[in-house]
């Protein structure tokens, strides 16, 4: 057993290497993929960007999914971007301009998708990541970033790992053996933090009604922001719920801490809460860390429509931008650019509605610019992209309401959706339905 | 795209009419490559008539400033304007490059550093 343990930790020490001596291993011309958001490995990136000031490093590619800090500072930053760059799966407020100005190139994809895209559609030669530190066994775990990260590490020519004692060890399938590393650095910085915004007035109107919605014994699923963690606080009184999401947030750690998620009603994992990701606080961190009753799977399996339906009474709730008097859902494209991305939204909202007893709610305020614009629209602006197709589109729901689209006539859905637009917007849009011939 | 060049003492005053773009960004990189075999190194882009700029362009101007740090040479801006400067604003690329108010205060400025000889 001692001996065992010896050889792990004599291949740590091998493999053991400084940022700068880790960066040695990437090559011109390199394709990168980083682990996502809080798994973003500050050292690794900074030396990449070190290697690259000093011209030593060109012709690199780097794939982000909601890039934060850590990226924003390294490879993201403009004075590197004749020769580093970068690819968004989803885009932020790190990449958003570049998005906008062509600096970065945004790339469309359903999250479950990316795994696939990762394995079958790119070539990877490098995959740097946050992991938790080595067990006796010889383990990393990917901790708040299974997602895409996990096939990226298995399918990449280099894989170099940032080991950080503050990075939580996650149950499910989230392990990495050292025999699959090729490089390790230590740093054990603090995770970065996504507080939750300051609820809206429009938050707590919106959390009631979804809270509404949701049965005990149901199976969640919530995004991270003001809604989710309005939504959380509403579901107090709610009994036996279980966690089926891609991210796993703050608002879960107090449902769960409170007794209202016990996942005992659980068709698919029963008494587990099962993530993708986690974004959240230290708090949120330190509770998944080593707790058996929280488990991360890749993204390809958490958010695939199919395993989503499998969770009876399955409630998935999501944001959206805008709507248009057809039903249609954009989530992502905001005057005229790329603003987000699809991300997990349309692998829920089908997998949600294929459930028995599921619902797919999407939420947001009936109004934009301090109430200066509507979010329902009679149409998109020309170039808009659809996150949810209208056929997908179930139930929606802002401060003035909630409606069911589905089984409806175009009609009737042209004026349920206006019935919970702004009263004051209602009148027009009721005038640009009949210009439509919607009624 | 028309692409005017003048030498002003140690600067060499690029003055750009139109888009730069994916399709003339190359037309662009070829005439700064001939002053800099030339051997010189100050450059002033001047954007007054530019109506577009494109982030091919960018990485180009990028790619061109370093080449010249080789020789203690760079590159100034001036005439940024309407989406030209918003293009700059957004890009963070204002944060590397010196931009003047004109052509005159950017030339006093590089005279100032090397004396036109």
């Amino acid at each position: 057993m001692i001996e065992i343990m010896n050889t792990y930790f004599t291949e740590y020490k091998r493999k053991l290497t400084d940022p700068k001596g880790a960066s040695e291993k990437i090559e011109n011309g390199n394709t990168i993929v980083h682990g996502l958001s809080i798994a973003e490995p500050p050292a690794l990136l900074s030396a990449i960007a070190d290697r690259a000031r000093a011209g030593r490093l060109r012709d690199i590619k780097i794939y982000s999914l909601l890039p934060l800090a850590h990226a924003a500072k390294t490879v993201l930053v403009p004075d590197l971007s004749d020769c580093i760059q970068a690819y968004s799966w989803f885009v932020a407020a790190a990449d958003r301009d570049r998005v906008k100005v062509g600096l970065d190139y945004f790339v469309p994809n359903y999250f479950h998708q990316i795994p696939r895209l990762c394995r079958d559609f790119m070539k990877i030669d490098v995959t740097i990541t946050t992991v938790s530190p080595m067990d006796k066994s010889g383990y990393f775990s990917f901790g708040t970033a299974n997602d895409f990260t996990s096939t990226a590490a298995r399918h990449c020519g280099k894989l170099i790992v940032e080991v950080n004692q503050n990075m939580p060890r996650v149950f499910g399938d989230s392990l990495l053996h050292i025999s699959e590393v090729d490089a390790i650095v230590e740093n054990h910085v603090p995770l970065l933090e996504m507080v939750p915004p300051e609820p809206e007035p429009e938050d707590e109107i919106i959390g009631k009604l979804i809270a509404d919605l949701v049965p005990d014994g149901a199976t969640i699923q919530l995004g991270v922001g003001g809604i989710p963690n309005s939504i959380a606080r509403h579901l107090g009184g709610h009994k036996d719920l279980g966690i089926h999401t891609e991210v796993f947030g703050p608002g879960m750690v107090d449902l769960i801490e409170k007794g209202v998620v016990t996942g005992r009603r659980k068709t698919m994992h029963p008494r587990k809460s099962v993530f993708t990701v986690t974004q959240g606080v230290k708090r949120t961190y330190e509770f998944i860390n080593d707790n058996p009753s929280i488990e991360s799977y890749p993204v390809s399996y958490v958010n695939e429509p199919a395993v989503i339906a499998q969770n009876d009474n399955m409630i998935s709730i999501n944001s959206i931008i805008e709507v248009d008097l057809l039903g249609q859902c954009n989530a992502e494209f905001l005057g005229g650019s790329q603003f987000s991305g699809t991300g997990g939204q349309l692998d829920f909202v089908r997998g949600a509605f294929n459930s028995r007893g599921g619902k797919s709610i999407l939420a947001f305020y009936s109004t934009a610019k301090n109430g200066e614009i509507s979010r329902v629209v009679p149409r998109f602006q020309t170039g808009t992209v659809v996150t949810t197709p209208r056929m997908d589109t179930h139930y929606l729901v802002t401060e003035y309401g909630v409606v069911n689209l589905k089984g409806k006539s175009t009609r009737e859905r042209a004026l349920d959706i206006i019935n919970i637009a702004h009263p004051k917007f209602r009148e027009s849009l009721l005038r640009e339905a009949e210009d439509m011939h919607l009624i | 795209m028309e692409i005017h060049a003048t030498k002003e003492g140690n600067a060499i005053v690029i003055s750009l009419k139109g888009r730069l773009d994916a399709v003339t960004s190359s037309e662009f990189e070829t005439s700064l490559s001939d002053w800099i075999s030339k051997g010189d190194n100050n450059f002033l882009l001047n954007f007054a008539d530019l109506e577009y700029i494109s982030s091919a362009a960018l990485r180009s101007i990028l790619a061109t400033s370093k080449k010249l740090k080789e020789t203690q040479g760079k590159i100034f801006l001036t005439g940024l304007h309407g989406p030209v400067e918003e293009v700059f604003k957004i890009s963070g690329f204002l944060s590397i490059f010196k931009v003047f108010a004109s052509a005159e205060a950017a030339l006093k400025e590089i005279w100032k550093t090397k004396q036109p000889g």
